[in-house]
C-alpha cells in the first residue's frame, strides 16, 4: 500500500469554508460529508487542483479547535496556480485577508500569503522562471547559503 | 429523547431532476453489492425502486420472494424523497425513516440523506451489531457515505 499525506483541518463554520475554498480557489466537494444533528460538520473532503483536503467543524470536547479559537496556526498551505495576483485577488473579495502581497520573489515565483476568514493561511504560488543555485546564491547574497 | 438520526451528504454533477431519476430508478445499479450493503441472503438480490408516492423500495432474489425496504411517504421528483426504512431483522412494529432531499448547487445537485429513528430499537437489537451512541451513527453514516459515493462516481461516468 502507497503512503499518502492528507491535510485535515479543523475549521469554525465547515460548510461556509467549503463554499469559500470552492470560490476562492475552484475547489470540488469530492465524497460525501457527515453532518451531525445539531448542524455540525463530523467530516467533508475538498479536492483542489486534484489534491485532496480534508475538514470539519470544531468539537471542542475531544480538542478539536481552529485556529481562530487557537490563536494561529502553526502550518500553511502552499497552492500553486496560473495566476496568483488573480487568485488572491479572488480569495480577498471573498473574505481572506492579504498578508502579503503578491510579488516577484528570487527564488522564482510570483507569490503573495493570505490568512482565509477561518484562520488558516495560504501561501499562494505561481512559478515565472527556473532559478540555477549559483544565480539564486547572487540574488540572496549573505542572507542565506544555498547548498 | 434523541431519535439518533444520521445525516450524509453529497454533491453529484447533474441536476436535481435527474439525479432523483437516477437515486431512483437507477438504484440497483449504483448501490453497493454484498452481504455488507445487500439486505438479505444470498445478497445478490435486485434492489427494486416502485416509483410515485405509493411506490416501495424492495429487493428481489431469484427464488422469487422479495423483502420490502421500504414504502414511499413523499415522492416529490427533483426535490424530495422520504420512505420508511426496515431491516431483515426488525419486528412489525420496528421502523426508521429515510429522508432524501435533492437541492440544487453549482455545478449539479447536493443529495442529502437523513436517516432517523434508530433510537426506537433495543440495545441489543441485532441491527445494531453491538454498536451504540456516536459509533452506532458513524457505522451507519459510513455505509450511507459509501453508497452515496459509488452514486457520485456512477453519475460523474455516465
Amino acid at each position: 500500500m502507497n503512503q499518502t499525506i492528507t491535510p485535515y483541518i479543523t475549521v469554525k463554520g465547515a460548510a461556509k469554508a467549503i463554499e469559500f475554498y470552492k470560490k476562492a480557489f475552484g475547489a470540488i466537494e469530492s465524497a460525501a460529508r457527515y453532518t451531525e444533528p445539531n448542524g455540525r460538520v463530523g467530516h467533508a473532503e475538498i479536492e483542489i487542483g486534484g489534491a485532496r483536503l480534508m475538514l470539519s467543524d470544531e468539537h471542542p470536547e475531544i480538542e478539536v479547535l481552529s485556529p481562530q479559537s487557537l490563536g494561529g496556526t502553526p502550518a500553511m498551505f502552499h497552492l500553486s496556480v496560473p495566476d496568483a495576483a488573480a487568485t488572491v485577488a479572488r480569495a480577498a473579495a471573498e473574505g481572506a485577508t492579504v498578508q502579503r502581497a503578491v510579488q516577484d520573489q528570487p527564488y522564482g515565483e510570483r507569490s503573495g500569503t493570505i490568512k482565509d476568514p477561518f484562520g488558516h493561511r495560504w501561501m499562494i504560488a505561481t512559478h515565472v522562471e527556473d532559478v540555477s543555485k549559483a544565480e539564486l546564491q547572487k540574488r540572496v547574497g549573505d542572507a542565506y547559503k544555498i547548498t | 429523547m434523541t431519535t439518533q438520526t444520521v445525516i450524509v451528504s453529497i454533491e453529484v454533477a447533474t441536476e436535481p431532476g435527474l439525479a432523483f431519476e437516477v437515486f431512483t430508478s437507477q438504484i440497483d445499479t449504483w448501490w453497493l453489492r454484498g452481504p455488507k450493503h445487500r439486505f438479505r441472503a444470498p445478497w445478490n438480490g435486485t434492489l427494486v425502486f416502485e416509483p410515485g408516492p405509493t411506490g416501495r423500495l424492495l429487493e428481489q432474489y431469484a427464488d422469487g420472494t422479495t423483502f420490502v425496504i421500504g414504502r414511499v411517504t413523499q415522492w416529490t421528483p427533483g426535490q424530495r424523497l422520504v420512505l420508511n426504512w426496515r431491516l431483515p431483522s426488525f419486528a412489525d412494529a420496528e421502523s426508521t425513516e429515510v429522508d432524501v432531499r435533492f437541492e440544487p448547487v453549482d455545478g449539479g445537485t447536493r443529495v442529502s440523506v437523513e436517516h432517523r429513528g434508530w433510537s426506537a430499537l433495543r440495545a441489543d437489537h441485532p441491527a445494531r451489531h453491538g454498536q451504540h451512541g456516536r459509533d452506532y451513527e458513524y457505522m451507519k453514516a459510513s455505509l450511507w457515505a459509501e453508497n452515496l459515493g459509488s452514486l457520485r462516481q456512477y453519475i460523474a461516468r455516465t
